[in-house]
């Protein structure tokens, strides 16, 4: 629960000067995700610059230090009724607020409450030049200069250290339930492409194992007794499946040493086939598949239009390369600006 | 940018061999309703006026301005507020405004695919068939280009709850000031590493030109219900305000009039606004009819908790849009009282809301200016409009000055100089307050990450240190005086 600005930017500055990399180092939570040759000569430790700086609920908005965890976070917000729309994944039931924005990972609401950069207002950041700057606020609009906050969202740390962060936080609501309906993996994508042009509640949908998962959030129990009538299924006892799904306890995420987990996002109604162990979430715009371990989903990819998917390798791997040359070049320019020798995370640069 | 001297006759030279003689415009009379946007200040002939049809042709006109430096500025409809597209007097206007097509709506995807020309209502319109409609609504939409939007990360009364531009935005695709086509984000909802989608949205034409928009739809609302509620005092409005957000609600609109506004906008439009309130509420609730139903019932209680004398539930989709046609024409409606207006753009923390107003009103005061309210309350975006007459001589220095005071006074309660409308060229001088000199010189180097040679929208949105310096009203970071190097005036 401290400011340590002044030491970070000493290490910095340091690191600068005697041309030493850093690795800037969060809890560690999602360090499985960083390809294996990750390394620099020394590390930035965030989990110091910690606390919650001001949260103040009728204005929707809480500002924190980079290395507070998100548990700290997400129970402030929940005693006040509220949550982070983006939801980011808390793996082992830790990770940082700085962690959670650098990779920007979102839970299954992503389709419905947005990314990491939707909830974004501002931040303050320091650079591989040793530069201190803020950018956008804690107002809900600011067009004020470029969006180098949202720019930030998913950088990885390869722009620049996330020292302070303002993020829009939501109401819980008032009524939130989970309907499980039993489903063939075909039958499930026709019902999430019904729904998704349906004025209708949903904040998650998920097909695993015969089984379509809806949450569905409301301001009233008729709304969703009414749903409920109309698409049939049963409503489990509680959400506990979000969180799971969310932070990847489900057993279906358990792998053995000869798989590997593969994250393929889509448009939401492309019709992927299904997969011997295959997640729908995202409302069919994400899917997690395995498959034996060191092959890649060549037959996938060759069914996609290449500019419609990411895919993801989970567990370190190398990432697969989709930014077309234009976009390289762009992103090596704007390194230039924040990061030039590749001072922070270079692995990632 | 030292760009060499250019004149209309050269530069139609360059661009006849590609672009059909209809697609140049040149003489004086053609070239006068692009002097200036919707901020009509400031007036600047270019020396061309560029309408391309198609990417090709945009590319290879970058090419030829990169190639001799020569500024552009992109435009769609024009109806900018902070003059992003006022043209260089050294360069050309390319308008945007033959991209009009809507490529393709995708109904199972939801998402339209449009050319940044079409205007921004043009998309809800052809997606109402399929139930779905484009979110954001900024007042102009009936004119505003979807482009514009993009390049100014345009609002409306509806963000609160929908989000800005930004939010409703999955793919972009650009053309780089060298002349190359570049698309950003994608239709899935992933993209890998920093957010380059986010920084081209609301980028004012400084980093590409935006030739391809991939836009997500939503469904339609069920129902939708508005509340109209007049105050005695514009303080209580604002209680009322923070307490609906607290209770967990988030209407789809929450927006505030003080008196001269909504007796201007009564006067203009009919709306059945009560003429003796200090302040109106205009609060819209939209989804199932149940969940209305529930959220109804609390905002009224609140309303009246907080001492709403009049509470008023639009009993028709005809008195609905009544209530909303007033605010939605509260800027030609102050048009209609005041010769000239300036509308101001500034965000604050909604807690500030009343100390700003009496600030304001200080102010409105001191430059003996009036100033109408127009407030999306919700999200803390504050429009004042500052009325005066263009003929009185040192009215229009008076009324920026005022302006400027204002938004000095949004960014010292902790907000910001521009939530909707952009910086452009009308707001240049307030960036200097609000960003330190590393934070203008950081803007500097990404502008010139895309654009090296400062060919796109050149002087506009981020000021040089040395205007600052001029400008002499400087952010004073830990009571250091920034770029000492500079000579002071």
């Amino acid at each position: 629960m401290a400011n340590c600005e002044q030491q970070l930017c000493q290490q910095v500055t340091e690191a600068h000067q005697y041309g030493k990399s850093l690795a800037i180092r969060g809890a560690g939570s999602k360090a499985f995700l960083l390809p294996r040759d990750f390394s620099a000569d020394g590390t930035l430790d965030m989990t110091q610059h910690s606390g919650v700086i001001s949260y103040e609920p009728s204005e929707l908005v809480i500002t924190a230090r980079a290395g507070t965890p998100l548990t700290e976070i997400t129970t402030l917000l929940v005693q006040h009724g509220q949550q982070l729309p983006f939801d980011p994944p808390c793996y082992a039931n830790t990770g940082t607020l700085g962690g959670a924005i650098a990779a920007g990972l979102v839970g299954p609401g992503r389709p419905w409450r947005g990314a990491a950069r939707d909830s974004m207002l501002g931040i303050r950041l320091l650079d591989g030049h040793g530069r201190l700057a803020s950018f956008g606020g804690q107002v809900m609009k600011n067009v004020a200069g470029y969006d180098i906050s949202r720019l930030l969202c998913g950088s990885m740390g390869s722009l620049a250290i996330l020292l302070e962060i303002s993020l829009r936080v939501i109401p819980q609501s008032r009524v939130e339930r989970t309907l499980q309906l039993a489903r063939s993996y075909q039958d499930a994508q026709t019902l999430l492409n019904d729904l998704r042009v349906q004025p209708v509640p949903i904040t998650g949908a998920c097909w695993l194992d015969g089984h379509v998962q809806l949450r569905l959030s409301a301001s009233s129990e008729a709304a969703l007794t009414k749903l409920q009538q109309r698409l049939g299924g049963e409503w489990l006892s509680d959400n506990h499946f979000w969180t799971k799904l969310r932070d990847h306890t489900l057993p279906f995420f358990d792998k053995t040493d000869d798989q590997q987990l593969w994250r393929l996002s889509t448009a939401p109604a492309t019709a992927l086939p299904q997969q011997p162990q295959h997640l729908l979430d995202w409302g069919g715009a994400q899917h997690w598949i395995y498959l034996p371990d060191k092959t890649t989903p060549q037959e996938l990819m060759q069914s996609l239009n290449p500019q419609q998917y990411l895919l993801q390798p989970w567990f370190n791997r190398q990432p697969v390369q989709h930014d077309a040359p234009g976009i390289q070049r762009l992103k090596q320019r704007l390194r230039a600006v924040f990061n030039p020798q590749h001072l922070l995370n270079p692995s990632l640069c | 940018m030292h760009s060499p001297q250019h004149s209309s006759s050269s530069l139609l030279g360059l661009f006849k061999p590609i672009l059909p003689s209809a697609s140049i415009l040149h003489r004086p009379e053609e070239l006068a309703p692009y002097e200036c946007d919707g901020m009509m200040a400031v007036k600047t002939r270019p020396l061309l006026v560029l309408l391309p049809d198609s990417i090709a042709q945009v590319c290879a006109i970058m090419k030829i301005c990169h190639a001799r430096q020569i500024p552009v500025v992109a435009r769609g409809a024009g109806t900018g507020l902070s003059g992003g597209a006022i043209p260089h007097a050294q360069g050309i206007v390319l308008s945007l405004a033959r991209f009009n097509q809507i490529i393709e709506i995708d109904t199972s995807n939801c998402t339209a695919r449009v050319q940044p020309g079409v205007r921004n209502l043009a998309i809800t319109e052809a997606a109402k068939v399929h139930g779905l409609y484009y979110a954001p609504d900024p007042s102009s939409q009936i004119a505003c280009s979807i482009g514009g939007n993009v390049a100014e990360n345009a609002g409306g009364v509806h963000c609160l709850k929908y989000g800005l531009t930004v939010n409703n935005l999955l793919e972009m695709t650009f053309v780089t000031s060298q002349g190359e086509i570049v698309t950003v984000g994608s239709a899935n909802l992933e993209t890998a590493g920093m957010d380059l989608l986010a920084l081209m949205t609301g980028s004012e034409g400084m980093l590409g030109i935006i030739v391809e928009i991939l836009v997500k739809l939503l469904p339609q609302p069920t129902d939708i219900k508005v509340i109209l509620s007049a105050f005695d005092d514009i303080e209580k409005a604002g209680d009322a305000v923070a307490k609906i957000i607290a209770a967990g609600i988030i209407p789809a609109g929450l927006e505030m009039m003080d008196n001269p506004s909504l007796v201007a906008a009564e006067d203009f439009a009919h709306a059945g606004y009560p003429r003796d309130a200090a302040a109106i509420l205009l609060c819209e609730l939209d989804g199932e009819a149940d969940d209305i139903e529930a959220d109804r019932q609390i905002v009224e209680a609140l309303l009246r908790d907080s001492g709403a004398y009049d509470i008023r539930l639009a009993a028709t989709a005809t008195e609905r849009l009544r209530f909303w046609a007033g605010r939605k024409a509260a800027f030609p409606a102050i048009g209609r009282i005041s010769p000239d207006y300036l509308c101001m753009d500034g965000t604050i923390p909604r807690k500030h809301l009343s100390a700003v107003l009496q600030e304001i009103q200080r102010l409105s005061q001191e430059f003996g200016l009036a100033v109408a309210n127009v407030f999306h309350a919700g999200d803390g975006n504050l429009h004042p409009l500052i009325l005066y007459d263009a003929n009185k001589p040192g009215e229009l220095d008076s009324a920026e000055a005022l302006g400027g005071k204002i938004l000095e006074t949004c960014v010292n309660y902790g907000g910001t100089i521009t939530g909707e409308h952009g910086v452009g060229i009308e707001k240049i001088n307030q960036m200097c307050i609000q960003f330190s000199p590393v934070e203008l010189e950081i803007f500097h180097a990404v502008k010139a990450a895309f654009d090296e040679q400062g060919i796109l929208n050149p002087g506009k949105v981020v000021p040089t240190l040395h205007r600052c310096a001029e400008f002499g009203a400087m952010h004073v970071h830990h009571g250091q005086l920034p770029h000492p190097e500079l000579d002071r005036f």
